[in-house]
């Protein structure tokens, strides 16, 4: 063999670039950009609806239509971190793509970090056609939509959806079956942290900073300030630094998790 | 090709456990040859394996490839590896060529060599077409696939792991013509169930059972080792005494093991067997002669199967 060794910088690009091609032809990816357009086309519907049937006025404030559209990011980048993220690492051990990948002189690490910028740049891509669908909205309904808010909630979205793939990762990293780290990822993300967060927040009345899906109420930060507690007649609303914060704490702690269980895993079935 | 090309197990072993997969196994080779690994199912040829690819981690020992510690340098040890391992699945979403070039792509191919490089493979190992997701193909054309992603950057050792299982006979023999042809630059250690391929292939042979190396040595080497000593006659009438000793001089015993049936231990050479038979044919009508030298597989029976080979012979 002639070729002299590539970088790691180089292989972290291959490794990507193959998964993110891998990603977007699963079923997967189609489900979720279906459902997207779905759920868009049918607020958008219903909206409208609504709004000629004079059953509700007409929205004026443009900020408010974007914010009432974000309310259901969240669930659309918890499903496409499960579905994406949720088998990223248990297919190489236990399906049979870690013997054809682990035995290429390629470091672990590269390959975990090229699968997960993978799945985060595809969920960030399915997050920001739902922008499309709320954006469109809110432009029919008021005829502007508030950029520099939206911008920033966008950039909020992209660090959300790294926490939400960081978490999936790490199932996927403890659990052996693929199909079961996507499914504990999803009762994660939709029972048991909502469920916490109600219980605490209502009984103890306790701010639940440890949850991400307490943290996705940040999206909307960059539009809409909510005052920090009580805004709705109870509960907690993050900061929005808090908001970021409670993700980036969610990435580094489940990406650095994962990394260690990948690197030492070994493939004895 | 690299100026070391060795691979070398130093006391090396697995535990997962209480269970010694592996235990202190050390060997060395160095230069172009075909190593056999063989052992029953469970014998720690798998293992070994991975050990050597870093899809384990030994509990004690070390596994090095052209010097390099699999375990320390994994990136720069592998560097000069192909290997298959069990069956490995490329992305089922990807097509053929495409699992192929990202392979050829990690491993430092690109542009024209890299397309030259997996025409020259889909020709060699008669690859199907492969514009077809690999998640399509059938075992053995993924398992084709597979073989040729590990050589397409031409490496120094190739680790093979039962490389014809759940092929047809008509692709073996293509691998195994293609095996022939790369062990006169390569390093090759393969493991393997099917003892002609073996030793057909291989120039040396290591037996694994239980997790321990139980032998080592050339293939002639070792089936010359354990080489027939008896052999079973029958007669179509009983013989007399008189004309049995005749057999005296080329047999060390003559004993019978039914009515006119007689085991005739000798000293393994093939020209007393032959002699043995001419004389049998003094002593009185031969209805059959069996025993014949089974060279690898005999050695295999001997050393993994005691009983079996006991049972062969009765």
């Amino acid at each position: 063999m002639t070729e002299p060794v590539v970088s790691d910088g180089r292989q972290l690009l291959i490794a990507t670039r193959y998964q993110l091609q891998s990603y977007l032809r699963t079923y997967r990816f189609l489900a979720m950009v279906i459902f997207v357009i779905v759920v868009g086309s049918l607020l958008l519907g219903v909206l409208t609806y609504l709004v000629h049937s004079g059953r509700i006025s007409a929205p004026t404030d443009s900020s408010a239509v974007l914010v009432g559209y974000l309310t259901l990011l969240a669930l659309i980048v918890y499903f496409s971190a499960a579905l994406l993220g949720g088998d990223a690492i248990s297919t190489d051990f236990g399906a049979r793509t870690g013997y054809y990948t682990l035995v290429l002189p390629i470091r672990r690490r590269v390959l975990l970090i090229g699968r997960y910028a993978a799945a985060v740049l595809t969920t960030f891509l399915i997050a920001v056609l739902y922008y499309v669908f709320a954006v469109a909205g809110d432009l029919y309904f008021t005829g502007g939509v508030p950029v520099a808010g939206l911008l920033g909630s966008i950039a909020v979205t992209l660090l959300f959806s790294a926490a939400a793939v960081a978490l999936a990762f790490f199932f996927s990293s403890v659990v052996k079956t693929p199909a079961l780290s996507i499914l504990l990822t999803v009762l994660m993300l939709f029972v048991f942290l909502p469920l916490v967060v109600s219980l605490i927040t209502a009984e103890a009345n306790i701010e639940p900073w440890f949850s991400l899906t307490y943290a996705a109420a940040a999206i909307s930060e960059p539009i809409v300030n909510v005052p920090h507690h009580d805004a709705f007649g109870g509960g907690f609303q993050p900061y929005l630094w808090e908001g970021l914060v409670i993700m980036a704490a969610y990435l580094v702690v489940f990406l650095l998790f994962s990394y260690l269980v990948y690197e030492f895993k070994e493939s004895s079935g | 090709m690299s100026p070391t090309l060795s691979i070398e197990v130093e006391s090396l072993s697995k535990r997962f456990g209480s269970f010694s997969a592996l235990e202190n196994a050390s060997f060395k080779y160095e230069g172009p040859a075909a190593i056999g690994y063989l052992g029953p199912n469970g014998a720690g040829k798998t293992t070994t394996l991975k050990l050597l690819t870093r899809l384990l981690r030994p509990s004690q020992g070390h596994a090095r490839i052209n010097s390099l510690d699999v375990t320390a340098r994994p990136k720069d040890a592998l560097w000069d590896v192909g290997a298959v391992i069990e069956s490995p699945d490329p992305y089922p979403q990807q097509t053929g060529k495409e699992a192929l070039e990202m392979v050829g792509e990690f491993r430092g191919l690109s542009g024209e060599r890299l397309h030259d490089q997996i025409a020259r493979y889909a020709q060699l190992l008669e690859l199907p077409p492969l514009e077809r997701r690999t998640g399509k193909l059938s075992k053995g054309q993924r398992q084709r696939i597979v073989l040729a992603s590990a050589l397409l950057s031409e490496p120094s050792i190739i680790l093979l792991d039962e490389p014809t299982s759940g092929l047809d006979p008509a692709e073996r023999v293509i691998i195994r013509n293609l095996l022939v042809q790369l062990k006169r630059d390569r390093l090759i250690f393969m493991s393997s169930h099917l003892l002609p391929e073996v030793t057909e292939i291989c120039d040396r042979v290591i037996f694994v059972n239980q997790g321990k190396i139980v032998a080592q040595d050339t293939v002639a080497g070792l089936s010359n080792r354990f080489r027939e000593t008896q052999v079973d006659v029958e007669f179509l009438a009983t013989p007399t005494a008189e004309k049995l000793a005749l057999l005296a001089p080329l047999s060390q015993k003559v004993e019978a093991v039914g009515p006119s049936r007689y085991r005739i231990s000798f000293d393994g050479e093939d020209a007393t067997r032959t002699q043995l038979l001419l004389v049998c044919q003094q002593v009185g009508t031969v209805r059959s002669f069996s025993g014949s030298t089974l060279g690898l597989e005999d050695a295999y029976l001997k050393l993994m199967r005691p009983e079996s080979a006991a049972a062969t012979k009765a």
